[in-house]
């Protein structure tokens, strides 16, 4: 009898947790970090701290994948090109990689916006000055995502 | 195949004074042309984004966190190519048929492949 009421006890408790994790997941919204810097803050540095750079950046992306917040990171080339369009006509420019530029971007799963500025506020690359993270919701639109 | 990030930008809501029909052809036009793109190969995802965020900024010590000001140039959404090089990217860029809808800028942006990153 004591047995079989441990077993009920377990299977409860097992189908309690997962229901709040399925709950969970129900409720993380999607956001955007773009992660911005004044010029190229990493290749600034020497090989050695870039290395450092490089394996704490890692070690973050790779905690966030295991705990379920990482949809998505890359960093990008500081180069590019902006096009613009005025009354039907085009016109492209180079982007000016010494101005401040979006140097990587985050597609996070948070709670949130609270939680989502909590998980930027954790990213190491503030260790370091001239950094900047905008988080931005993810907007749920028919006929497009 | 070439992994491309545009950030697609506007000064407010191009779109805001558009009467609701005239939104709701805008959204059909460009979800046309989103899954044109998706059917071809050359979009993994595209998202629009709220009117609304923050910012996280770390000075002297301390974490910052500013306000977000949407009424200066942001970005609105995003899609994440593939093309062929840069050329072929800023092609599919200007296929967009939300430049028939006002004033928009899209930067075209190569994504780098670091190791250990991505």
């Amino acid at each position: 009898m004591k047995n079989l009421m441990l077993c009920t006890l377990g299977l409860l408790f097992t189908l309690n947790c997962l229901s709040q994790t399925n709950g969970e997941k129900n409720t993380q919204k999607e956001f955007m970090y773009f992660v911005y810097s004044d010029g190229n803050r990493v290749t600034d540095l020497s090989s050695k701290k870039q290395q450092l750079h490089i394996q704490k950046i890692g070690e973050y992306i790779q905690n966030l994948a295991k705990t379920g917040k990482l949809k998505d990171a890359q960093p990008l080339d500081m180069e590019g090109i902006l096009i613009r369009s005025k009354n039907g006509v085009f016109n492209e420019s180079t982007l000016n990689k010494n101005k401040v530029v979006i140097s990587g971007y985050y597609h996070i799963l948070a709670k949130d916006m609270k939680e989502a500025v909590a998980i930027a506020k954790a990213d190491p690359r503030f260790e370091e000055d001239g950094w900047e993270i905008m988080i931005r919701p993810i907007k749920k639109v028919k006929g497009i995502n | 195949m070439k992994e491309f990030m545009l950030f697609i930008k506007s000064e407010g809501n191009p779109i805001a004074n558009f009467s609701p029909e005239q939104q709701q052809e805008h959204v059909q036009k460009v979800g046309g042309f989103i899954k044109k793109m998706m059917e071809s190969g050359h979009m993994k995802s595209a998202q629009p984004l709220e009117m609304e965020g923050s910012i996280v900024s770390f000075n002297n010590g301390k974490y910052i966190d500013g306000p977000f000001n949407e009424t200066k140039e942001i970005i609105s959404g995003y899609y994440h190519l593939m093309a062929k090089d840069l050329k072929e990217a800023i092609e599919i860029a200007k296929a967009d048929p939300r430049f028939e809808d006002g004033d928009w800028k899209i930067e075209v942006r190569p994504v780098m492949n670091v190791d250990g990153i991505n």
